[in-house]
């Protein structure tokens, strides 16, 4: 199972009004530095106060995997601790893979196992970038993380400014933003796992409000470059800010073997 | 009328609008709005490789890894540069948003393992070469690359960065091809190369910069090569123009990071050779930088060792596979780890363990023709080479040799497709053969679904029309065969001089088939010939059609100081045919010097309209010549100057068999290249693909505007032959460097043609959408093998958006017949065209959870042939449009056997439905009554009834489904695991079921009818019994309907995986924490 999700963001009117003034003088001003992208980014989303107050983010739809014609059932969780689940369900089994800021672990139950097992760091550090309720590009230093302004590109036909994002893990990943709209409508992850490179892009749109936020319900994710026809796609149809998730939903189950009372070791 | 019902209206009418107007397109071309590329690029297209026939390789540079393992750089001749970070096994493009794709040279910087340096444009400048627009340099390890100037070098042989100091750079460029320049020779930048200072040049303008090598010991020590070259369209020169004609070639040596620079000769360096010189070679040896080695062109070439540095040297091997046409092979490449080790890349592969006294053959089983090669400075023994047939790996020393089947750099120089179903693709490569491959098969096209029809250089290819069993393919030089598909034995046809004739074959001659006649087939020389029996005879219709230049006939004069005279230079040649598919008397000759001539009466009379064309320089070669499909006299000519050094577009149209003429691409034009290609749709005037040495252009303006495509990351790659397959209506792409692609139904497009662009959404028109059989192929054969994509699955959908969706739903549906929404599909959000496909198939059955998925029950049927409605919702507002669903083409059944299909799986759907009715049902007893279990532990009596019926109802669940969880294979099967069998076997086939296959879904009925009746029983005996035991201990009774709300609850919980649940905690949590 793939993951087809993290977290994003959003503009509010006053945004929009704010872009599109950008926008129109983007023409007679130098480049943009990749700061006031990202405040840009931020204000449109809803604002740093709003941003600041998502504490906790679920979101629910459906997830097609393409070739097979399977489609899904899927809730995502995120948390401003840096907790990130994802349930998938089919038939009544449900697949998770979660991470609640420390390790990661999932349970794949389609072929008779619903015990959990654990993840290794490397998927670890890709998941917590899942987390991230913010984009890593907001408070990056704050985060840890390295910033760069890579400049305009085009993004299937919508030239788009492109925020590449050292981790502080050592991954990366590249957001294009839509100068338009201050919207992220493309990420660009690269993950190194068991030493090897692994990439993965995922295009983000239908933002819809949530607690004043700009989400995205639409992720499309594939290889790099690849068409919409071979991606998966997550639709998501509801979403809640601030919801309280079960206790211990996150962490590793205990499935260890309850000692007998009185047992000694 | 509602809002909602006038949107749908205007839809509809925009709709009949596109139809009406398409059809009148081609009575009478309008000019429409432009299209940029954003709305086009939406169309996607996918490459079909193959990587069989992989192209050729122009540089190779590599690192082995501090952990072991081996990153590797591979410059493609035609078809940008790529990057292996597991020693070969897979490759990843990283030029294909860069504006050209010919690579020549990559440095990895020795001081920061992110930083290469490219630059493009290759130096192995045969006649086919392509060019490059300056130096490139990514911080990080490719991925990202900014252009650091030298935008007038044309093609890059070398560049080391100091080992000192990475912002030291040099580069090494041989400069423009075609025409003089004084942007050549070497560069030096000291800034990272921000600035560029031209250190060393040349005493003409056509000599260049043609190796550098620098000593590890000393960075300011720099050997270098100058030579002298120049291509022309019928013949070149390394060197002078003959062995004896005075030459700017030399070898150099600065002892000040190329400050000054003193001229090696015989008379201050002896042992080397006299000049003139041609092309020369320079390498130090890594591991003992005092022994230098130069592979120098001249009439005695040879490889040259100096063991101090140049101050004396010494001949060593000129055998031939070390001096064999020096203009295409001199690199040398000497061990890191022993100075006497060395390999000379050539025709074959040498190498040479005694200083370069002796070489012994290493090709092995590589293809041949070698032009780079790297050795692994960990591992000697890891050496990697690439050649005009791609890639090679040896583990032992360049014994024996692994082929990189993951490199799609095909340089193909035509392509045709069959009317098979599905069609099939034939094409010919530089160097690589005519070939012919799938254009589609089921589990993706891999390099084993190609298939080789001939040999040598491969150019057209063609099925026989007139019989399938056979095709049509030729090579260089216009050796034209036919050759049987069944035995792939081939008889050569080519047309024979007469008495002390020369017939004067093109290197890429063209062949044609008439449009008009499929017994028909022309080839040209410098005189047209036709048959009309497949080549056991000849008409020559026509008199010499070019200008007969004995001053473009001398190419055994060719090559300067090495004679070559491959055919690659033959000139005063027919290059293109096109006879018009509206009058087979009428037909089109395009020559390359320039003439363009005409008959109307099938080759009686010509005349050469070229002096009609205003503008158009004398001499220009015509690259393709199409005539009209939709008005007499139309005809489209491209014209490619860039012999003579002129890389703009000149591409016109006459519709007045050629009196006048108007330039639809030039400089201002927007396209970028010179053109190869321009093909008019067959079916839209107004639609015309024009390909160019950097990419793929459309109009849907009949020229008046040009797009470039840029779908699915398609790059700025030679397109060098379109065509239209015109019952799938794909356009069928050949690239110079990355294979064939294909762009899928190109109805959407020609709507647009129509006009439209203004309007916010659009659905668009597709081609007649078919249920393509659904079938099993290809097997896994690991990560190193290419498989080209398939067109996408599924019933097309497409739609024209104004401009990116971003912000609300976006919501795309489709309805039955009575308004019944049958799937919600993933909508595309980009700009301008947008296509989606749907599966067809109604939802999967509900599916009773069990120990493991159901994995056919995660499936519906495809609905039944027919009718469907699209309905797109946006902003509120709403868009229909109806689609027709069809049978495949080729299904042996008919649309009632398809009915006949669906009610049989819909019965075993409605049947994992009722299993999951039952379970739920189950499952909610089963619930209450561990409940109630819990609630009266104190009363051993009531307990002990509950767990007796609560065996019983899991006795009952057990024979519905499989519950031995563990993830072993457990072979537990229950009825929801044989109707699994029975109904995956039914969905297997859409034909006619099998009766026996139905009567196995009714048989699982009855038993679960069983199953049903036993519950029944339970409920209707004992649960009243159960309720008396409950009732006497003071519990409380289980009531049916509170029982199969449990169960609905449960359902609900596994369907919505544990939603509700979650929902309702998190709600309360919330509401009593504000």
């Amino acid at each position: 199972m793939h993951r087809v999700s993290r977290l994003l963001t959003p503009l509010a009117p006053a945004g929009l009004l704010l872009a599109l003034l950008f926008a129109a003088a983007a023409d007679a001003v130098p480049a943009p530095t990749a700061e006031q992208i990202v405040a840009h980014n931020v204000e449109a989303r809803g604002g740093a106060a709003k941003l600041r107050a998502l504490s906790m983010l679920r979101r629910s739809g459906k997830l097609v995997i393409p070739g097979f014609n399977i489609e899904l059932a899927v809730v995502e969780w995120q948390g401003r601790a840096g907790e990130f689940r994802q349930d998938v369900t089919l038939q009544g089994l449900t697949a998770i893979q979660s991470y609640d800021g420390h390790q990661a672990w999932q349970v794949q139950p389609f072929e008779g196992r619903k015990d959990p097992s654990l993840m290794s760091a490397d998927e670890a550090r890709a998941m917590a970038l899942s987390a991230d309720l913010e984009f890593p590009f907001v408070d990056a230093k704050a985060k840890g993380h390295e910033l760069e302004y890579l400049g305009l590109e085009d993004i299937d036909g919508t030239p788009a400014h492109a925020l590449r994002v050292r981790l502080k893990g050592g991954d990366e990943a590249t957001y294009w933003i839509d100068p338009d709209t201050w919207m992220v409508i493309r990420v660009l992850e690269k993950h190194t796992i068991r030493g090897a490179e692994q990439v993965q892009e995922t295009d983000l749109g239908e933002y819809q409000q949530v607690a004043g936020v700009w989400v995205p319900m639409s992720e499309e994710q594939g290889a790099k470059d690849s068409d919409s026809t071979q991606r998966q796609k997550v639709v998501f149809d509801h979403a809640d800010a601030n919801l309280a998730p079960p206790a211990g939903h996150f962490a590793f189950p205990d499935t260890q073997p309850k000692a007998a009372a009185g047992a000694r070791p | 009328m509602s809002r909602h019902e006038h949107l749908i209206a205007a839809a509809a009418g925009a709709a009949c609008l596109l139809a009406a107007a398409a059809a009148t397109a081609a009575a009478k071309p309008t000019v429409a709005p432009s299209a940029d590329s954003a709305v086009i690029s939406g169309l996607g297209a996918r490459n079909i490789g193959s990587a069989t026939m992989s192209g050729r390789i122009a540089a190779i540079a590599g690192r082995a890894e501090a952990d072991g393992t081996v990153t590797l750089y591979v410059g493609a001749a035609s078809g940008g540069l790529w990057r292996s970070r597991d020693g070969g096994t897979t490759f990843k493009p990283l030029f294909d948003k860069q504006p050209v794709q010919s690579i020549g040279a990559i440095a990895l910087d020795p001081n920061n393992p992110a930083t290469v340096w490219v630059g493009s444009g290759e130096s192995w400048t045969r006649n086919s070469v392509s060019v490059g627009d300056g130096i490139y340099r990514s911080s990080d390890g490719g991925d990202t690359w900014q252009n650091m100037g030298l935008p007038q070098s044309e093609r890059v042989t070398r560049i080391i960065v100091s080992p000192r100091d990475s912002q030291t750079v040099y580069a090494c460029v041989p400069g423009r091809l075609w025409s003089d320049s004084a942007d050549r020779g070497l560069y030096r930048t000291t800034d990272g190369g921000k600035r560029w200072s031209l250190v060393l040049t040349g005493v003409n303008g056509s000599t260049g910069c043609s190796s550098v090598a620098l000593d590890p010991s000393n960075p300011d020590r720099l050997y270098a090569g100058l030579w002298d070259f120049r291509r022309k369209g019928w013949t070149f020169r390394s060197g002078g123009e003959g062995p004896d004609a005075p030459s700017g070639s030399g070898l150099y040596v600065s002892d000040d990071a190329g400050k000054t620079w003193r001229h090696l000769d015989p008379g201050n360096s002896p042992g080397l050779p006299k000049g003139p010189l041609g092309r020369i070679e320079v390498a130090v040896a890594p591991s003992q930088p005092n022994i230098v080695y130069a592979v120098i062109e001249g009439v005695r070439s040879a490889l040259f060792r100096s063991d101090d540095r140049g101050a004396t040297w010494q001949e060593r091997d000129r055998s031939n596979s070390m001096v064999w046409r020096p203009f295409y092979f001199s690199r040398l490449v000497i061990d890191p780890t022993n100075p006497d080790r060395l390999y000379k890349p050539d025709l074959r592969l040498i190498a040479s363990d005694d200083g370069g006294k002796s070489f012994a053959m290493v090709s092995g089983g590589t293809h041949g023709d070698h032009h780079d090669l790297w050795i692994n400075p960990k591992n000697p023994k890891f050496v990697v080479t690439g050649d005009d047939g791609g890639l090679w790996l040896s583990h032992d020393g360049g014994n024996k040799w692994w082929k990189a089947d993951n490199l799609p750099v095909s340089q193909f120089y035509h392509v045709s497709a069959d009317s098979r179903d599905p069609y099939q693709v034939y094409g010919g490569l530089q160097d690589n053969s005519s070939w012919v491959g799938d254009s589609e098969y089921p589990g993706g096209i891999s390099n084993a679904r190609w298939e080789n029809l001939y040999g040598g250089d491969g150019f057209w290819v063609f099925a026989d029309p007139s019989d399938p069993d056979f095709a049509y393919a030729e090579a260089q030089g216009g050796f034209l065969g036919r050759v049987n598909r069944k035995t792939l034995e081939s008889r050569e046809i080519q047309p024979k001089a007469g008495f002390k004739e020369k017939l004067r074959y093109n290197w890429n001659t063209p062949i044609a088939l008439s449009p008009t006649d499929p017994g028909k087939l022309y080839i040209g020389a410098q005189f047209l010939f036709m048959s009309r029996d497949h080549g056991d005879s000849w008409a020559r219709i026509s008199p010499d059609l070019t200008t007969d230049d004995p001053a473009k006939q001398k190419q055994e004069e060719s090559g300067g100081i090495t004679v070559d005279n491959s055919a690659a230079e033959m000139h005063t040649t027919i290059y293109s045919i096109a006879e018009s598919p509206r009058n087979g008397q009428v037909i089109w000759v395009g020559t390359d010097d320039g003439n363009l001539q005409l008959t109307q009466d099938g080759g009686s009379h010509w005349k050469n309209q070229v002096g009609r064309i205003t503008g158009l320089p004398a001499a220009s070669w015509v690259s393709y010549l199409e005539a009209g499909h939709h008005a007499d006299g139309v005809v489209y000519a491209s014209f490619d100057r860039h012999t003579f050094g002129d890389f703009d577009p000149w591409v016109y149209v006459s519709h007045d068999y050629g009196d006048s003429w108007t330039r639809l691409a030039g400089p201002g034009s927007g396209v970028r290249g010179y053109a190869h290609v321009v093909r008019e749709d067959p079916t839209d005037a107004r639609v015309l693909y024009l390909g160019t040495e950097f990419g793929l252009w459309i109009s849907l303006d009949a020229g008046a505007h040009w797009a470039q495509f840029k779908g699915s990351a398609f790059p700025s790659v030679a397109v060098r032959d379109l065509m239209v397959q015109t019952r799938d209506h794909d356009l069928v792409i050949a690239t110079h460097g990355r294979g064939i692609w294909i762009i899928d139904d190109l109805t959407p497009l020609r709507a647009l043609a129509a006009g439209g662009l203004e309007r916010e959404v659009a659905f668009l028109p597709t081609r007649p959408i078919q249920q393509r059989i659904s079938a099993n192929g290809g097997w896994p054969e690991g990560d190193a093998k290419y498989t080209g994509q398939n067109p996408a699955s599924g019933a097309e959908i497409a739609y024209y958006q104004r401009t990116r969706h971003v912000f609300g739903k976006l919501k795309l549906e489709v309805l039955d017949a009575g308004g019944k929404v049958v799937d919600t599909l993933p909508a595309g959000k980009r700009k301008g065209i947008n296509r989606v496909y749907w599966s067809m198939q109604v939802a999967p059955p509900r599916v009773p959870s069990a120990a493991q998925a159901s994995f056919a029950g995660t499936q519906g049927p495809r609905v039944v042939p027919g009718r469907y409605t699209l309905r797109l919702t946006k902003g509120g507002q709403v868009y229909e449009q109806p689609i027709d669903i069809g049978l495949d083409r080729r299904a042996t059944f008919s649309v009632a056997d398809r009915a006949a299909h669906y009610a049989a799986v819909m019965k075993g759907h409605a049947l994992f439905g009722r299993m999951t009715d039952l379970v739920d049902r189950l499952n909610g007893l089963r619930a209450l009554t561990q409940q109630r279990a819990g609630a009266l532990k104190d009363k051993p009596a009531a307990v002990a009834a509950l767990a007796s019926f609560d065996a019983r109802l899991e006795a009952l669940k057990k024979q519905v489904v499989a519950t031995k969880e563990g993830g072993a294979i457990t072979g537990e099967e229950r009825l929801r695991e044989h109707l699994d069998h029975a109904y995956g076997a039914l969905l297997s086939y859409e034909g006619r079921p099998a009766g026996y296959q139905v009567e196995r879904v009714l048989v699982l009925e009855r038993e679960l009818a069983e199953v049903e009746a036993q519950a029944k029983r339970l409920v209707d005996t004992d649960l009243p019994a159960l309720n008396g035991r409950l009732k006497d201990a003071g519990g409380e009774p289980i009531a049916l309907g509170e029982a199969e709300a449990a169960g609905a609850r449960l359902a609900a919980l596994q369907a919505l995986e544990r939603v509700h649940d979650e929902l309702e905690s998190a709600v309360a949590t919330r509401d009593a924490r504000d």
